[in-house]
This record gives C-alpha cells, structure tokens and sequence, in this order.
C-alpha cells in the first residue's frame, strides 16, 4: 500500500517536473523567437534600408543617364516606349492566352523579341535550366533569378504578405503616370511588333527577311497583349509602345493589323531614309512658336474687335449699350439721340452688329416694351416719329426705376454702364 | 491563480507582437522605397514620385535597344565589309586577266 502511495507520489513529481520542463522549453523557445525577430527588425532598419536608399539614388542616376538614350531610340522609331504595370484582372486572361500561345512559341529561334514578348517562355527560363541558353542570349542577368511561379499559384489563398503589399501598392501607385490597367488605350498590334521588329533583332537573317518571317504573327498571337517586360511576384510589367504623332510620309493613317500584311514590303520602301528630310522641313515650319504667333496674329485681328483697346471687357459692354440702343432707333436718329448721356463715342465703339447677335438678344422686345410704358405714362400718341424718339430719350435718363422692374437685365446693365462714360 | 510561466510567456508574446509589429513597419518602409523614390520634390520638370523599379525597366529597355542595335550595326558592317571583299577580289581578277591580255 505504501509502495502504491510512493510510486503514485513519483509518478506526479514526475508529471509537474514535465510539466515544469514544458514551460520552461516553451519559455525559451519564445525568448528565441523574440530575439530573432528583434534582430531581424534590427537588420532591417540598420543595413537593408540604407542600402536600399542608396540603391534608390543610383538607379535614378542610371536612368539620368539613359533617359537621353531612350529618348534617342524613341525619336528614331517613332514610337514612345512606356512600362506599365497590368492589373490582377488582366493577369487572369493572359494567363489563358499564354497556355494557348505556348505552341506558337515551341518554335521560338533564339530571336530576342519571341522569347522576350511571351510569358511562358519566362516561365519555361524559371523552371528549367536546358532554357539556360536562351535567356542568357534574350534576358539581362537580372531575369535569370529564380521569379517565383505566380501564375501556377493564382489561384491559391492570398497570403498577408500579398494583401499588405497590394495595400502598399494602393497608395503608392496613385500618382504614379504610367498608364495601367485594361482600359488604357491600346495600340495596334502592328506598332508593337513593328517595335520589336526594329528592337529586336539579330544577325543572323537580315533584317527584311525576318520581318517577312514574322508576318503573320502581328495578327494573330500578338493581338491582345504588350510584350512583357518583367514579373515580379503578383504584378506583370509590360511595355507600351505608343506611336508618336507620325509626320511621316505625308501624315499616314494609322495601320491596322489587316491591313499590314498587304503592305508590308511597301511600308519598309517607304521608310527609308530619303524620304525622311521633308518631315523636318515640315517640323520646322510647324513649330510651336510658330503656331503661337499665328495664333496671338489671329486673335489680334478677329474682325469687329479693336486692336487698340486692350480693355476688352468694357468694349463690350459699350457694345453691347450700343446694340440696345442701334435696335430702338431707325436710320434717321442721329448719334444726339443714340447717346442720351451726351458721351461721345470712343474709337472702339462698333456701331455695326451683326444680325445674329441682334435675334439673339431680346434688346428689341424690351426696347418696345419699354416704349409703350413710356408713351404710355406720357400720353403720347405714335404718329409723330421725331418728337416721339425725342421724349423717349429725355424720358428714359429719369425713368431708371420703372426699367428695373419691367426691363431685361440688358437694358438694365447698359444703362448703368453709360453713367462711367 | 497565475503561473509564472504563463505570466512570463504572455510579456514575452507581447514582446514579440510589438516587434514584429516594428518588422513589418520597417518592411514595408523598405517595399516603399523600393517602389517609389522621392525624386527632387522641388525641381518643377519631374511630377515628385517616380516608380524606381519603372525606372529599371527603362533602363533595362534602353540595354536592350543597345545591345540590339549592336547586333544590327555588326550585322550592316559584316554584310560591307563581304560586299568590299568581294569587289577588290573581282576587281583584282579583272586587273589580271587584262593583264594577261597580249598587247596588241
């Protein structure tokens, strides 16, 4: 019995001493994670950031650098080249489209622009290592790091890494220029591939004959996407190749796919060199400068405005006193009447309106309106026209009051305007 | 009533949220830097915020404009330099064979 009580005492020393051991264990591995994560906090802060923000500065600098050479090779192809970023929408369809190019690009050469423009051939690059050679001859030693495979996880759970990212990317990418999404304004697929034509290629055909090789592509692989340029994590950065306002060749529409392929060999005699010197005489006698002094010449000259009076708002305004009081009066009223105030007018003043402005403004319905009370509070029959006009204009310079009410603000507005002549 | 134990692991889980806490703070000021640098707020030509990784890939598309432009200037100059071959060859061979004419 005491044997029983014993071993039964042990047994639960035993069991709190595991117990005890646990905790103990659990205790030290959380201190563990603590202090990892406190060093990791502490890299992070002290030599990534830094490093980070160094690397910062000199990619601006690289890009100071280039930036002219960019510029260069655009000028030279016609063309803008803009990278943008495609939406997680957008992800999904091409990620159809890819699985159906993937046996038109089987038959990729060693072209850069073929391995360069479909995605799977990035994939085919990470995933195994006999595509080596291929992208060390079409990718830059920063595409041969292991990318991890988005498209295969597409549909897995996002991760909090993922949510905290696209948050970040929230707020971050709000001012940022480059066009992005589905609906931005494509360009034809002939521009791109055209690009890429003259981007991307290699000697071992001539440039012609790879071009004709490539023609039927432009119509149907080609179609709906830019060529992809990087895939980081869950985005996609494409290349934008927008043509710029083409003066060449006497201002060329805009070639679609379709009607490409007929063209081709056409298009490549017509952009060679010789024909090229019209479009500068074309940009210099376009120039903007140009185009401002053609403008400034043409408001300057717009008929029925003074040059003279750089006050244009008041001329109007005499104009338009005038317009009311040209639309009373007939060809036999001379200018004593048509100025009750005695104001002389100023060289400005137009006294010709022309007849749509004249419909336009209810100056003639007023003007009678106001006649009618006037001859009416006067006693004054309308058989006699020149004592009529007369008593019209002596009536007018004090019966202000009743035209408030009854006018339309025109008649109003003029006569006010006359007082600050 | 509370075990040390349990008091002890619930300041260190603590511990460990406000670190992670400054992690993930640390992080994402990291990603932010990344994405977007702070280009020369007060210069008037640039919009104040520039993608860097855009800008990589500006750049990587200029290397790649370069290197094939590269191709094509080797590609034009091989195709020139056969074509002067091939005429001093023939010309030299017509140059011989007038030579080997009998004068008359």
């Amino acid at each position: 019995m005491s044997h029983q009580i014993r071993g039964s005492q042990q047994r639960s020393l035993t069991l709190t001493e595991e117990l005890e051991r646990l905790e103990q264990s659990i205790t030290l591995t959380l201190q563990e994670i603590d202090h990892n994560f406190s060093r990791a906090h502490r890299i992070v802060t002290s030599s990534i950031l830094p490093i980070v923000e160094q690397y910062a500065n000199h990619s601006r600098d690289v890009w100071e650098g280039s930036k002219f050479w960019k510029q260069f090779f655009e000028a030279s192809a016609n063309v803008s080249l803009s990278g943008y970023e495609e939406q997680q929408s957008v992800q999904d369809e091409q990620e159809q489209t890819a699985t159906e190019e993937s046996a038109a690009t089987t038959h990729t050469t060693l072209e850069t622009s073929e391995s360069y423009e479909t995605p799977n051939a990035q994939h085919i690059s990470t995933d195994s290592i006999q595509d080596l050679d291929l992208s060390n001859l079409t990718i830059s030693p920063s595409h041969s790091t292991p990318r991890p495979l988005k498209q295969k996880q597409g549909g897995e759970e996002p991760l909090p890494y993922r949510s905290l990212q696209q948050d970040v990317d929230d707020t971050t990418n709000v001012n940022v220029t480059y066009a992005s999404g589905a609906g931005d304004p494509r360009t034809p697929s002939k521009q791109t591939s055209s690009l890429l034509d003259d981007v991307a290629m290699t000697p071992e055909q001539s440039p012609e004959v790879q071009r004709r090789e490539r023609l039927p592509q432009p119509g149907t692989t080609q179609k709906r996407s830019d060529p992809l340029l990087h895939s980081v994590l869950d985005k996609k950065y494409r290349v934008q190749a927008t043509p710029l306002a083409s003066h060449r060749v006497g201002g060329r529409p805009a070639r679609t796919p379709g009607t490409v392929q007929g063209k081709k060999t056409s298009d490549a005699t017509l952009e060679s060199s010789p024909l090229a010197p019209p479009e500068l005489h074309a940009e210099v006698f376009d120039s903007p400068m140009r185009r401002e002094i053609t403008q400034n010449l043409k408001q300057q000259r717009t008929p029925g405005v003074s040059v003279l009076t750089p006050a244009k708002e008041r001329h109007t305004q005499a104009q338009r006193t005038m317009d009311v009081w040209d639309s009373d009066d007939d060809d036999d009223m001379d200018e004593a009447t048509g100025m009750p105030y005695g104001a002389s007018p100023p060289k400005t003043m137009q006294f010709h309106v022309p007849q749509s402005r004249l419909l336009k403004t209810p100056a003639r319905a007023a003007s009678k309106q106001i006649v009618d009370n006037i001859l009416a509070s006067a006693g004054v029959g309308r058989e006699e026209d020149n004592s009529e006009d007369f008593d019209i204009d002596l009536d007018l310079s004090y019966d202000d009051n009743d035209m408030d009410q009854t006018s339309p603000s025109v008649v109003r507005k003029a006569a006010v305007e006359d007082e600050t002549f | 009533m509370e075990s040390p134990h349990e008091q002890q692991q619930s300041l260190l889980l603590s511990r460990i949220i406000t670190n992670i806490e400054k992690l993930n703070e640390a992080v994402m000021i990291m990603n932010k830097n990344l994405q977007v640098q702070l280009v020369d707020r007060y210069s008037s030509h640039t919009n104040g915020q520039q993608e860097v990784n855009i800008q990589n890939m500006n750049v990587e598309l200029v290397a790649q404009m370069f290197k094939n432009y590269q191709s094509n200037v080797l590609f034009h100059l091989e195709g020139n330099l056969q074509s002067i071959q091939r005429l001093t060859t023939n010309k030299l061979t017509k140059q011989a064979t007038e030579n080997l004419k009998d004068p008359i």
